[in-house]
Order: C-alpha cells, then sequence, then structure tokens
C-alpha cells in the first residue's frame, strides 16, 4: 500500500514538471504568435521601426504622453535632422525605455535620446514586466539589470509572463477567433479612445511622498549606458494639464533633481496644456488634432539641449 | 506569507515539510514541536512582525492561567478564569471594536472621543476564542497542557493560525505528542497535497472568478447606485458562492498542510448550501465555530435546559454574538440575529410539524425541494446582510433582489448578462451537486480519492491550472474576522 502512495507521488511530481515545462513554451508562443492586444501590436511596431534605423538624430523613447504628443516628421521638419518616436506605454515604464535605448544603440548610430515619461511615472512602481517584455532574450538574464533586493520582483513577473495560464487562454481565444482585430494604429500611436473622466483626487496635484526612489536605478542605468555610448541623453515630462501641473511645483522639483542626480538632464519647462487641447487621458494625453502643435512646444524647449 | 503565494508554495512550505521529515527521523517529535513552532511565529510575523508583540504575550499569559487554574482550588479557580477570560475578550474587544464603539458614541453627539485607528491583528478572533476554550476545559479539569512549546503551536500552528478551523486543544495537543507525528509519510503526504491542491483550485479558479462580480454591485451600491434585480441577484448569488469557496478552500488547504506534517484538523464545511433547513445549514457551514458556539455559549447560557422560551432567547443570543464575532459593525450583528431568528422559526415550525402530527413530510421531494429553496433564499439574504458595507446598503438590495428597488437594468460595471449567470450557474450546479472535499478524500464512492493515475492527473491539473493563475494572489475572505 505504501508503494501507490510513493507512486502517486511521483505521479504527481512528472506531472507537474511536465506542465512547468510546457507552459514557457505555450507563453513564448502566444507572446510571438498571438498578436491581438495593442499594447504587443505597439512593441511589434516599434521594434519594426528599430529594425529600419540607419543613422538617426534624435530618438524618443517613453510612455503614451510621449506617444500622442510627439509627432517624428513634423519634429524632423522643425530640427531639420531625423527624428524617430518609440513611445511604449505607462505599463513598461522606466525600464522598458532602458531597453529600447539599448535596442537603438546597439542598431546603429544615434546622436541624441529623448526620455519623455508622464508627470507621475516617478510615483509608480518599477515594471519589471515592462522590463521582461522589452528586453532582448540575453538582457532578460543580466543579473546587472536589477539591484539584488529587487530580483524577487524581477522573477514573479517573469514567472507572470511564462508561467501563466493567461497565455492558454490568449492561445485558444486567438485560435478561436475568427474576427480580424480592428485597426489600432492611428498618427503614428495607439488610436485614442473615449475621453476618460478624470479623478479629482488627480487633479489635487502630485504629492512628493509618493515617489518611488527605486525608479532612479533604471535612470542611472540610461545615464550610464548613453555615456558609455558617447549618446546625448536628455529627459522631458510629458505634456501635462495645466492645473495639475500647477499644482505640482514642490513634486516636479523633486522629481527633476532626482532624474539630474541619475545623471540626465532635464528640461525644466514642463509642456502644460488646457484641458481643451487635451485627448482621451485628460491629464496626458494630447488630442490628435494638436499632436503637431505639442510637437512644436517640444521642439522649443528642447532645441537648446539636442547635439 | 498567503497560502495562494509563491513565496508560501514554493519557499516556505518545502523549507518546513524538508525540515521537519528530517527532524523527526532524527530526533523525534518534541523537537519537530520546536521546529514548527518557529516556522509558524515566522508564517505569522511575515505580515507584519508587530503582531507578534500581541502573539506571544496571549500565548505565555493563558499558558500561566491554564498552570494557575489547574493549581487553584474553589472559588479562587472560579475567580482566575473569569479574569483571564475577561483579559482576553478585552483584548479583542480592544483590538476589533474600539473604534466601532468609539464612532458609535460620537455618533450619538453625547461624547466626543478621539482614538486613532487601531489595526486588527490577523487571526485574533481565531486565537483568541482557542485559548478561551483551553481555559474553560482546565476550569472543568478537562485540559491541562505544562508543555509551553506544545501549547503555543497549538495556538499558533500556521495551518489554522489565521482564519481557523477553530482547534480545540483536546484533538489537537495529543496529535503533537505522538511519535509518528511530523514524519515523511507518503499517504499522509499524498492526500495532503490532494487537499491543498483541491482548496487552491477552489480559491483561485471559483472563488476568485465569482468576486469579480461581487464587487461591482456592492460598490455601486455603496456608492449611492440602485441595482436593478438582475444585477442585485447576481451581487447576491456571487458573494454567496464566492465565501463559500473561498472560506472552505482555506479549510481544505489547512487541513492538506496540517496532514502533511501528520496533524489531523477537523473538517470545517459539508456542502452547507445542500441544506434543508437552517438548524441543517448550522450543522454544514463553518463546524468548528457552530460546535465552539454550542459548547462555550449556547451550553453555558442554558442551553435547552430550561424550557423552551429560555432556549429561544439562549439561540438568538448565541447567534448575535457569533455574528458579533465576524466583525465590529451593525452589519454583522444584524447577520447574526437574522439567523438567530431563522432558527427560532425553524425550531418553531417543526414543533409545529411535530404537533400537527405531519413531521414526516420531509420524506416528500417536494417537501425537501421547497425546504431546500426556502432556506437558500433566506442564506441569500443574509450573506447580503454581511457582505453590504451598511445597513442601508443591504436594504438597497435587499429591495432589488425582490423586485421593489427604484432601480432597473443593470449598473455600470456590472454584467448582469447571459455570461455572468452562465458563470454562476456552474459555479452553484458544483456547490449543489458535487461531492465535497470531505467526500472527495474520504469518502468510498467512485469518485473518491485514491492513490492511482486518474486522481494524479486531477490534482496536476487542479495544482498547476492554479499555479499558474496566482500572480496577483488576493486575500482569505475570512482573514479579515
Amino acid at each position: 500500500m505504501r508503494s501507490s502512495y510513493q507512486r502517486y507521488l511521483w505521479q504527481l511530481l512528472a506531472l507537474c514538471l511536465l506542465a512547468a515545462a510546457i507552459m514557457p513554451v505555450v507563453a513564448w508562443y502566444d507572446l510571438t504568435h498571438c498578436q491581438e492586444q495593442p499594447e504587443r501590436l505597439l512593441m511589434q511596431y516599434q521594434l519594426g521601426k528599430i529594425d529600419q534605423l540607419r543613422d538617426v538624430d534624435t530618438v524618443f523613447v517613453g510612455d503614451s504622453s510621449l506617444g500622442n504628443a510627439i509627432d517624428a516628421g513634423t519634429f524632423s521638419k522643425l530640427s531639420g535632422k531625423t527624428a524617430v518616436n518609440l513611445a511604449l506605454t505607462g505599463f513598461h515604464g522606466y525600464s522598458a525605455s532602458y531597453n529600447m535605448i539599448r535596442r537603438v544603440i546597439r542598431h546603429g548610430a544615434v546622436r541624441n535620446v529623448v526620455v519623455v515619461q508622464a508627470l507621475d511615472m516617478m510615483t509608480r512602481a518599477p515594471s519589471y514586466e515592462g522590463y521582461a517584455y522589452s528586453a532582448q532574450v540575453m538582457d532578460l538574464l543580466d543579473p546587472r539589470a536589477f539591484p539584488f533586493r529587487e530580483l524577487p520582483s524581477y522573477l514573479k513577473a517573469l514567472a507572470g509572463i511564462f508561467f501563466n495560464t493567461q497565455s492558454l487562454r490568449n492561445l485558444v481565444y486567438f485560435w478561436l477567433s475568427s474576427t480580424t482585430t480592428p485597426s489600432w494604429l492611428s498618427n503614428d500611436y495607439i488610436r485614442q479612445g473615449p475621453v476618460r473622466s478624470v479623478d479629482e483626487e488627480k487633479l489635487k496635484g502630485l504629492p512628493t511622498a509618493r515617489i518611488d526612489l527605486r525608479n532612479t536605478w533604471f535612470l542611472r542605468k540610461m545615464a550610464a549606458y548613453c555615456r558609455e555610448h558617447d549618446v546625448n541623453i536628455v529627459y522631458m515630462h510629458g505634456p501635462t494639464l495645466d492645473v495639475r501641473a500647477d499644482l505640482s511645483g514642490d513634486y516636479l522639483r523633486r522629481v527633476n533633481d532626482l532624474i539630474a542626480q541619475a545623471g540626465i538632464p532635464v528640461v525644466q519647462q514642463v509642456v502644460t496644456l488646457p484641458l481643451s487641447m487635451m485627448g482621451d487621458s485628460p491629464l496626458d494625453h494630447v488630442a490628435p488634432e494638436n499632436k503637431a502643435e505639442a510637437t512644436r512646444l517640444f521642439w522649443e524647449r528642447l532645441r537648446g539641449s539636442l547635439r | 506569507m498567503l497560502f495562494n503565494s509563491f513565496t508560501f508554495i514554493l519557499f516556505f512550505l518545502p523549507v518546513v515539510l524538508a525540515g521537519s521529515f528530517v527532524l523527526a527521523r532524527r530526533y523525534g517529535a518534541t523537537v519537530c514541536v520546536f521546529w514548527a513552532l518557529a516556522c509558524s511565529l515566522f508564517f505569522y510575523a511575515w505580515w507584519n512582525p508587530r503582531f507578534m508583540l500581541l502573539l506571544i504575550p496571549s500565548i505565555l499569559f493563558n499558558y500561566l492561567m491554564g498552570i494557575a487554574i489547574d493549581r487553584a482550588a474553589g472559588r479562587t479557580r472560579l475567580i482566575v478564569l473569569w479574569a483571564s477570560i475577561l483579559a482576553n475578550l478585552t483584548l479583542l474587544g480592544y483590538f476589533k471594536y474600539a473604534n466601532f464603539l468609539v464612532d458609535v458614541a460620537n455618533s450619538t453627539g453625547l461624547v466626543s472621543v478621539e482614538l486613532a485607528r487601531v489595526a486588527l491583528p490577523l487571526g485574533i478572533s481565531f486565537f483568541t476564542l482557542q485559548q478561551i476554550a483551553f481555559l474553560v476545559d482546565t476550569w472543568k479539569g478537562d485540559g491541562n497542557e505544562n508543555h509551553l512549546p506544545r501549547y503555543a503551536l497549538f495556538v499558533c500552528f500556521y495551518p489554522h493560525l489565521i482564519a481557523g478551523p477553530i482547534v480545540h486543544h483536546k484533538g489537537i495537543l495529543p496529535q503533537f505528542r505522538k511519535a509518528e507525528s511530523f514524519r515523511y509519510e507518503p499517504e499522509r503526504v499524498a492526500r495532503g497535497l490532494t487537499w491543498f491542491a483541491l482548496g487552491l483550485f477552489k480559491k483561485i479558479i471559483i472563488a476568485d472568478q465569482c468576486s469579480l462580480y461581487v464587487t461591482p454591485v456592492f460598490d455601486a451600491v455603496a456608492q449611492g447606485a440602485h441595482p436593478g434585480m438582475a444585477s442585485a441577484w447576481m451581487g447576491a448569488l456571487a458573494y454567496t458562492f464566492q465565501l463559500y469557496f473561498d472560506f472552505s478552500a482555506y479549510s481544505d488547504m489547512a487541513i492538506g498542510l496540517a496532514l502533511l506534517l501528520g496533524i489531523n484538523l477537523p473538517v470545517n464545511f459539508l456542502s452547507p448550501y445542500k441544506s434543508g433547513s437552517i438548524i441543517e445549514f448550522w450543522r454544514r457551514w463553518h463546524m468548528t465555530l457552530s460546535g465552539y458556539l454550542r459548547d462555550y455559549v449556547y451550553i453555558p447560557l442554558g442551553g435547552n435546559r430550561k424550557g423552551p422560551a429560555r432556549r429561544l432567547v439562549n439561540l438568538l443570543l448565541t447567534m448575535l454574538i457569533g455574528g458579533i464575532w465576524h466583525g465590529a459593525g451593525w452589519t454583522f450583528a444584524l447577520w447574526g440575529a437574522l439567523h438567530g431568528v431563522y432558527l427560532l422559526i425553524n425550531h418553531a415550525w417543526r414543533m409545529l410539524l411535530e404537533k400537527l402530527g405531519v413531521a414526516d413530510w420531509n420524506r416528500h421531494g417536494l417537501y425537501r425541494a421547497l425546504a431546500w429553496m426556502t432556506t437558500f433564499a433566506a442564506v441569500v439574504l443574509g450573506w447580503v446582510v454581511f457582505r453590504a458595507p451598511s445597513v442601508h446598503d443591504a436594504l438597497v438590495i435587499g429591495r432589488s433582489l425582490v423586485g421593489l428597488g427604484p432601480g432597473s437594468g443593470q449598473l455600470s460595471g456590472a454584467q448582469g448578462n447571459e455570461f455572468t449567470f452562465g458563470v454562476l450557474g456552474v459555479v452553484a450546479a458544483v456547490a449543489f451537486f458535487a461531492p465535497n472535499s470531505q467526500e472527495l478524500m474520504n469518502g468510498e464512492s467512485r469518485l473518491s480519492w485514491r492513490p492511482q493515475w486518474a486522481w494524479a492527473w486531477v490534482t496536476a491539473a487542479m495544482f498547476m491550472v492554479s499555479l499558474f493563475s496566482l500572480h496577483k494572489p488576493s486575500e482569505f475572505l475570512y482573514f479579515r474576522f
């Protein structure tokens, strides 16, 4: 009888190990083949741009505040030099910006990197999922990419990607779904949705107490990488609703200090816009019809900082 | 550290088991008690080490009081007992009810008391009850433990520490003394892992899925919305099943985890939603609490020994105390009182049937079906009161359930659609018709667990699907009580 229980335990172990071995394969297939969600399509779209790059003057990396604000074509015309916008989303965070910078620099010559993130990005926790989704394979295994104490969070994020039944659901949905993905791209970024209402809390301004200092790790990494490869790096906050920016003075000063201490020069003047110029996310998304104007405002503030 | 977290499953549990099996083989049960105690304290401290400042003194105090009661004689014995019970209740009262009582006092406008928010230490309701039972039984001459580590482990053994089952010292302490406890036994490990996988699956795949339909309805009502009938039923039913699968999942996991170390914990649920009466419901729902309330509240109040009228009062009081034990709020008191009234009606109905000479009606299928439906509806209504943020919100949902609410159609964010009811239908079918964990694990039917390939597949599938779905572990509902 004892042996039947023993055998049961071995069977259980074998089946669990088998499932653990199959799941990352399923996840990998899902990640590389099931392109349904706009965030994944966006990632592929921006990586496609990097593949096309030869020699570029200015590369923008950042989140949706960048994606909705800067039109690379307009910026190129204004500056007289080539520019590419590689905006991802807020979910990807600073860690993905770091990866995008590494991808671009590894690919070819670039003179300026401009990091543009929403004003509140420093209040968000570092995105280790964002790192994993944007990393090249070898970077996934780079132990120096994180402070040691953050390793459990990173491993958790990796497990969330490669050991997740969501991959299986995506795969089934992808195979069964007969509908084609609606056009997600508009104006070189994810198409804007209906205007979302603004949470009253968020209009009160950003408190310095909410700054997550762990974010400075990736800012330091970006600065060091660009310095190592002789690339000029500049930080600029994304366009911000004027009311919010006005009430976030202390926060802005503190964040600018932290970014500068990390080794990235900061363009002090924020592009602030009235509600009438904002889009689906009124705090930091410029409405599509105002993208050219926002690009001009960015160019005016950035021109002195670019090579 | 939650049972449904990677930290627990992949790091804590393997270390605890490996340590226990090695130590048991080399040094025996006594050393393992120390090991299990250290692991349990670590498990508790993981949430907030400051809570240890309450747990450890509570254990030491009650251990010493147990000795004092045991050694005292005559009237002193009773005085020491009451003093120690009062101390335990004061501690529980302060941490659990102080803020509520201050709020109530302030709301009368007669006084203005300021009290900082008191954080509720995890598991305080459970370990306080268990220790009071220990003291009472020691006073009766029915319980004694002079080995402090063993007593401490009885109180804070990690499988039951946070959310039960409420264990009785007579059931647990003798097991800690047995030489074969804590040893590696393939049967116990096989059974324990299967219990654990079953619980994990119920929590992650069923209870957490139900919670998606609960929050939008109750939150919307808290913000002033009035749900339509369909939304109200969706929220109420989803919560009914969420609570059952969540709490019984915790109990299954606790039973499994204890069994891995060779310790048997009591069963806490026996398909309560199959009950044909409220009396039966309380014999199947949170059985260790029901047993506790019976033995340490209802019977000491006089039980049924002082006439039918007093029996009804005792029942009502017991259920009210049971309700208040769950939390500081009018809704919990109302829920307890409601169940007290249910029980009164149930007993009165039984007496009436007996008087009319038709007590055998319950053999008829139609009667049983009606009784089951009435019981289930009453339980659902009770859970609405239990879950609602306020009595007013409970009344709003209650009115909507019977079609008297002003709202109609759906709430934003709450899908009262066919898909949701389809999911709830499947979950309901499991709750109403499937064998419960106890029947599966210890039953004799064809479906019952056996150490065979088919069960290995089922267990592995349940475990791995749950494991791959727990990237954002959610707390168990009973952690709040």
